[in-house]
């Protein structure tokens, strides 16, 4: 299932793609995609978050009692995403005290919590941080993809990329909550048939 | 408790404390940092709301006990350093930094509480307020108004701000900001009214809740500098000499940034020679001479306004 490389890492954040294909995590992908940038920023935060956490919880999969392990689970996520938190405010001033407010909901990313129970904390280190990282580019791709195509229906460029001329709006309703969705659906549809007539196989 | 339970107890406990130990350990080593990058955002809002010629000098003024316009001695850090934004407590520091008298009665209405005053160097009777909004959409909105001789916004800034991405955070906009611009403490109230609410503010926003809590967060603050540059300026009359106003010269020093200097000697001059009062004077008088401005603004009133109410109601209901 998993296959070896970049390539067959790109190749598996696409076809289990946590957000398009599993459909999970969905709210961080609705909520902070309005533009480019801050899709693609919250999109590097859950990538780090979910292979870290990932590669602890894995090296500390034999301390960690049954009856515990969410909770533990949980605090190991919460501490990466602090840490996330506290860099994007030093490095990326700006757009932490936009978006910033977002991070700390990163944690309760149930793709996170999922990746950390049936995979983190059953398999050794090096598997983890594999299975975490291909997961979270997935989850990257498809946040960077809805940000996007969200900022270009709703004023014709990614200005958050490269700042162009302030503020034309050309259609609002791609950055009200209805224009996720759309966006959102778009791209599930574009996914599926693009597997299917690779005649590829998620599982 | 059996021995099992103490077992299952003990890792979550360890890791929650190796994780406070992080996370501490990371928090003072990016604490620098943080602080920098906060003070280069205020010193970019202050050249925003600057007279022209501002040259990045300025003299920072928290509120006192009294009424008065006083130095905090050794203190230029904003107060209580990167808290002040993440926790947005509207009252959290308000106990030493601005209090007392009419500004505690005022400040009790939560709605533009003026947190410190700026004085520009070589322009004494020109102002930025720090100033915060009173519950927004999701919590209070920091705001730097620059205040002209003449007690209208120059110029506006936002500092710090939880609003919904995409819409309440759209008050961010320079478009918007500029929109605040030639506002006074005389302007009639319907010109802090967003239109989508009914009122003369075109703010191209249909986010009324998080646009309103900031119209009147301005409104306040810049009625509460006007009565209070007015109340000083009343007593300065009966005691005309200004010693010992000026007493902050450690205050650029304790302020992080390299570029600030504390330029009080100019600026307590200025402080009590006739310049100020001159201008207090003659913006005093000049009381009803927003008539004409306030008339503009209603022809310019935005036609769709109707349309911006319906979708500002729903959109924010649905962020």
């Amino acid at each position: 299932m998993t296959r070896d490389g970049m390539g067959g890492m790109l190749r598996d954040s696409a076809l289990r793609n946590v957000m398009l294909m599993r459909l999970l995590g969905l709210c961080p992908l609705l909520a902070v995609t309005t533009t480019a940038l801050g899709g693609i920023l919250l999109g590097l935060a859950s990538w780090f978050t979910i292979t870290a956490s990932g590669a602890l919880i894995s090296l500390l999969r034999f301390r960690i009692a049954r009856a515990t392990r969410l909770l533990s689970f949980v605090i190991v996520i919460a501490v990466m995403v602090g840490a996330v938190g506290l860099v994007f405010e030093a490095f990326l001033y700006e757009w932490h005290r936009s978006l910033g407010l977002f991070i700390p909901l990163i944690v309760t990313n149930c793709a996170i919590l999922a990746h950390a129970e049936a995979c983190a904390s059953r398999q050794p280190v090096r598997r983890a941080v594999r299975e975490g990282a291909t997961d979270g580019l997935g989850m990257l791709l498809a946040l960077a993809a809805v940000g996007v195509l969200r900022e270009v229906w709703a004023t014709g460029a990614p200005h958050s990329l490269w700042p162009g001329p302030d503020g034309q709006v050309f259609f609002e309703l791609a950055w009200l909550p209805p224009g996720a969705f759309f966006a959102l659906a778009a791209l599930i549809a574009g996914l599926r048939l693009a597997t299917r007539r690779s005649g590829a196989r998620s599982e | 408790m059996d021995r099992k339970t103490l077992i299952a107890a003990a890792a979550p406990a360890a890791l929650a404390a190796l994780g406070i130990g992080l996370l501490e350990a990371l928090d003072r080593a990016t604490a620098p940092r943080r602080a920098a990058a906060q003070a280069q955002a205020l010193e970019r809002a202050l050249a925003a709301v600057a007279p022209a010629g501002f040259a990045g000098e300025y003299v920072v003024r928290d509120r006192t006990r009294d009424d008065v316009l006083l130095d905090r001695a050794g203190d230029g850090a904003p107060p209580d350093g990167a808290d002040d934004g993440a926790n947005g407590k509207p009252d959290g520091s308000l106990g030493d930094g601005f209090g007392g008298g009419l500004a505690r009665d005022l400040a009790r209405g939560g709605s533009g509480d003026i947190r410190r005053v700026y004085v520009f160097a070589g322009a004494p009777s020109h102002y930025a307020l720090e100033i915060e909004s009173g519950r927004a959409y999701n919590d209070s909105v920091r705001l730097l108004l620059g205040v002209g001789p003449d007690g209208r916004v120059t110029g506006a800034r936002i500092l710090a701000h939880r609003e919904t991405p995409g819409l309440g955070d759209r008050i961010t906009a320079a478009a918007w900001l500029a929109q605040l611009r030639g506002l006074g403490p005389a302007s009639p109230p319907r010109a802090f009214i967003p239109a989508a609410a009914g009122g003369d503010f075109d703010g191209m926003t249909g986010a009324t809740i998080t646009a309103r809590a900031v119209l009147a967060a301005v409104r306040d603050a810049l009625r509460r500098f006007h009565a209070e540059r007015g109340a000083r300026r009343d007593r300065d009359a009966g005691r005309d000499t200004s010693a010992g106003r000026s007493t902050g010269a450690e205050h650029g020093a304790g302020h992080g940034a390299d570029t600030l200097h504390s330029a009080d000697a100019k600026h307590g001059a200025g402080h009590g020679a006739g310049a100020t009062h001159s201008a207090d004077a003659k913006r005093g008088a000049g009381h009803g001479a927003d008539t004409p401005h306030s008339a503009g603004r209603d022809a310019n009133a935005n036609p769709d306004a109707r349309r911006d109410a319906g979708r500002g109601a729903a959109g924010e209901a649905g962020g």
